[in-house]
């Protein structure tokens, strides 16, 4: 016991002869805009739940919606006629309709609802920068994959919607890394202070971001080297860098992988997000 | 003696329950429970969750962004013209949107704008000389505005004032 702590004395009294270079490492990330990607199960799964919630679903108060004798209800009963009723005198070899309130429940009910915008083949002449600016004009929801997905452009913002991404620099244009700032030995600021103000000086000048913490999240030894991690999002603007020869990528996890060194993305793997 | 002779029945019929219960009850308070199930029938279509009838609709944000939720209101599509992505309380560092007042749809604020001068605003200067309990009353006010020979009628009936009922 007592051998043990004058060892570990001995070994303090070494360590404290060279002072560690302390540095702070900015791990700025992109949060998702998008939902996740789905697996084929997961996807299955909630296609069974939502079939199974409409199933279940109670009979659509159309007297509620829908006035008597207004032309949204003349609307709404051309799209949507009346199922064909019991017919006591008609024989049914799939099983009689079970009709309630106009629907017939022994199946789930499928509505049609009146469009805003004219489905007819007039409407296709239109140019697009006239039905961009029609407040009728049908909602399409935009693609998953971006413009910057298809032309493979690293530096974007606008990648891999669905991932958390992260910013590593280049000063040299092969070596890449996580932004890192050296603390000068004369002057001593805090960590995240550090980090903050060295980011902005290599082009996060007109980046909005939100800092997590004041607090690293990770310390990384090497020789003599202290390596501490600020956690921050970017919330808004681009990240432009003073120097034209820094290059810059902002890359999902396993991206990073390729791009950071090996044993030193082993030690910080945890941090980055697999979403 | 009609009413004491009905009291006394009770009393018997309080007292054979009593003995009755007694002599079902094995153990001094222990809680006597009946053996009547409680049965009510589920009918068809009633064994069922709450689950009102629900369309899903296509919401198109300000800025172009789709989602989709469900909605009970039968519209399948949605555009918003002012929302969370074009509204200052949520982007308090975007100086591109010239939103004159994100609070003027009301008809609060329509009244305001209508009647802005008539307002005696709070943050108006107050005369020093004048004390504050020396304004006319609103139908002195109203008076005023008729002319000088103007005189009130009383229109109605006059509401009963206890505490000046009292006095008198």
């Amino acid at each position: 016991m007592k051998g043990r702590i004058l060892g570990r004395i001995s070994l303090r009294a070494y360590s404290t002869d060279l002072k560690p270079v302390v540095s702070s490492t900015l791990l700025i990330s992109r949060t998702p805009i998008i939902s996740e990607e789905l697996t084929a199960f997961e996807s299955q799964y909630y296609k069974y739940n939502n079939e199974l919630w409409k199933r279940l679903m109670w009979t659509f108060p159309k007297w509620y919606y829908y006035k008597d004798g207004t032309i949204s209800e003349q609307m709404f009963k051309e799209l949507n006629p009346a199922p064909v009723f019991n017919n006591p005198n008609v024989d049914f070899p799939n099983g009689r309709p079970e009709i309630r309130q106009g629907r017939d429940r022994r199946f789930k009910q499928e509505l049609k609802l009146p469009k805003t915008y004219s489905t007819e083949v007039e409407r296709a002449d239109e140019t697009a920068a006239e039905s961009s600016d029609n407040l009728s004009r049908k909602i399409v929801p935009n693609s998953r994959i971006t413009k910057a997905d298809e032309t493979k452009d690293l530096t974007s913002l606008e990648r891999k919607l669905a991932r958390t991404l992260y910013l590593v620099i280049s000063l040299d244009g092969n070596k890449w890394s996580l932004p890192n700032f050296e603390m000068s030995r004369e002057e001593k600021v805090p960590l995240h202070k550090l980090a903050e103000t060295g980011f902005q000086s290599i082009g996060g000048e007109t980046v909005n971001y939100y800092n997590v913490s004041n607090t690293p999240c990770h310390l990384h030894h090497s020789e003599n080297k202290k390596e501490y991690f600020i956690k921050s999002h970017i919330l808004a603007g681009k990240f432009a860098p003073v120097d034209n020869s820094t290059k810059f990528m902002w890359l999902a996890k396993e991206e990073l992988q390729e791009y950071l060194e090996g044993a030193y993305y082993e030690d910080v793997k945890h941090l980055f997000n697999d979403v | 003696m009609y009413a004491s002779g009905r009291s006394g029945t009770r009393c018997v019929r309080l007292a054979q329950t009593f003995i009755r219960g007694k002599a079902k009850v094995a153990m001094a308070g222990e809680v006597d429970l009946s053996n009547k199930r409680i049965m009510r029938k589920i009918a068809p279509g009633k064994a069922r969750p709450a689950i009102f009838h629900q369309f899903e609709t296509l919401v198109e944000l300000s800025d172009g962004s789709v989602v989709k939720r469900r909605s009970q209101a039968p519209k399948d599509e949605i555009r918003m013209i002012t929302d969370q992505r074009n509204h200052p309380l949520w982007n308090p560092f975007r100086s591109d949107l010239n939103v004159v007042d994100p609070n003027a749809t009301g008809r609060r604020s329509r009244f305001q704008a209508k009647y802005a001068e008539f307002s005696n605003d709070a943050s108006a200067p107050i005369e020093e000389g004048e004390p504050v309990s020396n304004k006319p009353k609103a139908s002195e006010d109203f008076l005023e505005l008729l002319g000088q020979n103007a005189k009130e009628v009383q229109k109605g009936g006059q509401i009963f004032n206890r505490k000046a009922a009292s006095k008198k």
